[in-house]
């Protein structure tokens, strides 16, 4: 792996001034100039490149003998083609008809050719991309998130009360509450198994609690659908990365987007200019987010799939970001990340809340990070809180130690972080 | 001496070979898409100038239009949002039975015995039954179809994949059912269908400040048809490039993240469901006229399966492959197997018309493409890196961050 761009990183390029007039009026004149020559080589080449095709047909028929092909059923089929009035016929003999096909099957491919070739060397698309490119404002006012609102200083962002849930007679989380203060770090933490990203599900909606309930910033959100939660503010990522794998980076994003767009199907069709100004403002929105995460600008428009493990957890937390939330869930966010790299989000982690006022309540496995970035730490085990509070009082819990060490007695079968 | 004139490959080749170059220069330059584009449209217009007005040719020609207008509008439901409908003739039956109800003598008790017209030509004004102009069936034939879109997506809301498929397929056969046993299913007096029978005569399509359409006189359907297609196109690339072309995907890629990302389910897939639906009325009602009868054999199960073929063939998700597989599919069951190999088995001694064999040489294509070019023939750039491997899972992604 390539070193990867620090998380966080500064925006790539300062602002500058808009396009210029005149530089519009060239670039749309080669527009016309371009869309002109292709209309008339295409006019061209295709009656051409029919032309020598049928001729292969003719040929390869005529070897075949299928009469058939030539003449066809009588009655329904019995038409001509006319062009120009004139019948136009096969002309008799094999030869001549070798010569012929040969002949406008060569025609066709070179028309085919020069109308290639002129295409691509007329247009130097990657330059003229490059030149819009740096003079694209990034708009930095767009990307600041909208500040947790109407909410008492004091009331927490999210508050869980005895939220339950089972699977058939397996209680995957059972009786947990606690809440999220604004502007705060909190982090789950468990060993496998102990139900944290069921927790997870619960809270964003993919799952129903079986008891309990979920207040998110005053409104009770137990059991609502996932894109209602997502409206009101709460995003996540996934513990094993689950981008759109074919979207570019900025579609991802502008997928996360959704909730805050409004064009609808008509609007769609139309393209009207609200939609047009929507599409363009959430474009630039998507790329500011990316540069905001430290993406570097040239994987923009990669297909997710094909970028780089840090990268795609980049993405994915922009696409969470997109959405404007007051509270992110972030599903162990670290795993696969070395030392560095998991430094390098946990100080990410305090810009997001510092800058934007976020809360982020955090699933970890990573002891370093949990302890250097969370105010108040919960643990779970077996579905159940066994321990909460300040990280330092936490580490020193006998229970928590038996959680993830197990009894001093038994075998030290793996788990710790 | 061999005459080749009535061969239909000027249209055939003309329409793939254009596709295959645009398909070319718009990876390359959107405004050579453009210039192609135009291109093709005003060859595609200019075909049936070379064709008798009312020969084999023009009659396939008419009909491929049509199916690619459906194969589009499927191709939004299982190309776009990725679910797998195998109901979609019901939506060419709505549409059709939307044009027998309301442009022939079906509905014979309408008006008291005399008849409804509403904007229709003079010739039409006396029959009795139910006649409307062709623009406002069109509109309605939309409308309904949209409804039954609903309507077959609502139970498969809470349903993934293979289970889609079976509840649309079984959707697909009521309706069938219904239009062929509903000359037996009699409500206030008016049967539902003519079943087997079909209702029959149609009004032949009627534009404002044009000459209604004739069967002699057929180039006049094709233009319609072109201009259907047109106004389809459109529709499907705006929609794939906007807010809710983004949700369909992200709901095809992976579900639980489209929903967590914001995206309602329900809303995004249901109106995949009614804008697909809607495409197949608008082609129903006009194939309706075209046919001059609503019957019930039309709407096969295996007519869902054609249409589904076509866009597999094609490419699932791209705009031109989906034409380009339409036309090519349409081709080959309206031209190429009953006219021009027919007799290819009888000539080395077997016993038998290819014609017998239609689905049979369907399914053959469909596994020689699956094999050789899985992702269509001309693939949408999403799932052509998606199968051709270009493109990592995730899984081994981890594997290699964490190695």
């Amino acid at each position: 792996m390539t070193e990867p761009v620090p998380v966080g990183g500064e925006l790539l390029s300062e602002p500058r001034e808009t396009r210029v007039l005149p530089r519009r009026i060239g670039a749309f004149l080669i527009d016309v100039a371009q869309i002109l020559a292709i209309t008339l080589l295409t006019l061209l080449v295709l009656p051409l490149a029919a032309a020598g095709l049928l001729g292969v047909v003719v040929f390869v028929g005529y070897f075949a003998g299928f009469d058939g092909l030539a003449q066809g059923t009588p009655g329904k089929r019995l038409m001509t083609l006319r062009v120009v009035g004139e019948e136009w016929q096969m002309p008799p003999g094999a030869r001549a008809g070798v010569v012929r096909s040969v002949a406008w099957l060569l025609d066709g491919i070179a028309a085919g050719l020069v109308a290639l070739v002129s295409t691509l060397v007329s247009t130097d698309r990657k330059r003229i991309g490059d030149r819009i490119a740096k003079t694209r404002v990034v708009d930095f006012e767009a990307v600041r998130l909208r500040q947790v609102e109407q909410l008492p200083d004091d009331a927490p962002v999210l508050e869980a009360r005895g939220v339950s849930k089972a699977f058939g007679g397996l209680m995957a989380v059972d009786d947990v509450g606690f809440t999220v203060p604004q502007r705060s770090i909190v982090s789950i933490i468990g060993p496998n198994g102990a139900g944290k990203t069921t927790f997870f599900n619960m809270l964003t909606g993919l799952y129903k609690p079986t008891a309990g309930r979920i207040v998110f910033a005053g409104q009770d959100v137990t059991a609502s659908r996932p894109d209602i939660i997502t409206s009101l503010g709460v995003a996540r990522t996934f513990q094993n990365i689950r981008l759109f794998g074919t979207m570019s980076a900025v579609e991802n994003v502008m997928v996360g987007e959704h909730s805050r767009m409004r064009a609808g199907v008509f609007g769609s069709i139309l393209r009207t200019p609200a939609v047009r100004r929507e599409e363009k403002s959430a474009e630039e929105k998507a790329r500011s987010t990316l540069a905001y995460v430290g993406l570097a600008e040239e994987n923009f428009d990669q297909i997710a799939a094909n970028l780089s493990y840090g990268d795609q957890r980049r993405v994915e937390i922009a696409r969470a970001l997109a959405s404007d939330p007051k509270l992110l869930l972030l599903d162990e966010p670290t795993a696969g990340m070395n030392t560095q790299e998991s430094a390098r989000l946990t100080e990410f982690m305090q810009r997001l809340r510092d800058d934007r006022g976020l809360s982020i309540l955090l699933i970890e496995h990573d002891m370093k990070v949990v302890m250097g970035v969370s105010e108040r730490v919960s643990v779970l085990d077996h579905g159940e809180m066994i321990a909460e509070g300040e990280p330092r009082q936490v580490r020193e819990d006998p229970r928590v130690i038996e959680a993830y060490l197990g009894k001093q007695s038994e075998n030290d079968d793996g788990g710790a972080a | 001496m061999v005459s080749i004139v009535e061969l239909p490959f000027p249209v055939i080749v003309l329409i793939f070979g254009a596709l295959l170059l645009g398909r070319y220069l718009a990876r390359e330059n959107r405004r050579a898409a453009i210039g192609f584009t135009v291109a093709v449209v005003v060859w595609a217009a200019a075909v049936p100038l070379f064709l008798d007005s009312s020969g084999g040719v023009i009659e396939d020609c008419i009909i491929a239009l049509a199916y690619v207008v459906m194969a589009l509008g499927l191709n939004i439901v299982v190309g776009y949002a990725g679910l797998l409908d195998l109901g979609y003739v019901a939506f060419f039956a709505l549409g059709a039975l939307v044009m027998g109800y309301l442009g022939s003598g079906f509905v014979s008790s309408a008006g008291g015995g005399e008849g409804i017209h509403i904007f229709v030509s003079e010739a039409t004004q006396s029959l009795p039954g139910l006649h409307v102009n062709f623009l406002l069936v069109l509109v309605v034939a939309v409308v309904v179809a949209a409804i039954g879109g609903v309507l077959i997506g609502l139970p498969t809301l809470r349903l993934r994949g293979d289970y889609i498929a079976i509840v649309t397929l079984a959707f697909g056969e009521i309706i069938g059912r219904l239009v062929l046993n509903g000359d037996e299913l009699v409500v206030g007096g008016q049967k539902v269908t003519n079943g087997r029978q079909g209702i029959t005569p149609i009004d032949r399509v009627d534009l404002p400040g044009l000459e209604p359409f004739k069967s002699l006189e057929l180039k006049p359907w094709y233009w319609l048809a072109l201009a259907l297609i047109l106004l389809v196109l459109f529709v499907n690339s705006r929609l794939r490039d906007s807010r809710l072309g983004r949700a369909w995907i992200a709901i095809r890629e992976d579900e639980v993240a489209a929903a967590s990302m914001g995206i309602p389910l329900v809303r995004t897939k249901l109106m995949a469901y009614a804008t697909g639906a809607a495409f197949g009325g608008m082609s129903g009602a006009l194939l309706a006229s075209y046919y001059n009868t609503v019957n019930a054999d039309q709407f096969r199960f295996a007519f869902s399966i054609f249409i589904l073929a076509m866009v597999i063939l094609g490419g699932l998700g791209s705009i031109w492959g989906v034409v380009i597989g339409a036309v090519l599919l349409s081709f080959i069951n309206s031209y190429f197997i009953p006219d021009v190999f027919n007799e290819v088995p009888s000539k080395i001694g077997l016993d038998f018309d290819l014609t017998q064999l239609s689905f049979g040489i369907f399914g053959f294509l469909l596994v020689i493409v699956m094999v050789l070019r899985p992702e269509g023939l001309l693939p949408e750039r999403r799932r052509k890196l998606e199968l051709t491997g270009s493109v990592a899972t995730a899984d081994e992604d981890i594997f290699e961050a964490r190695a």
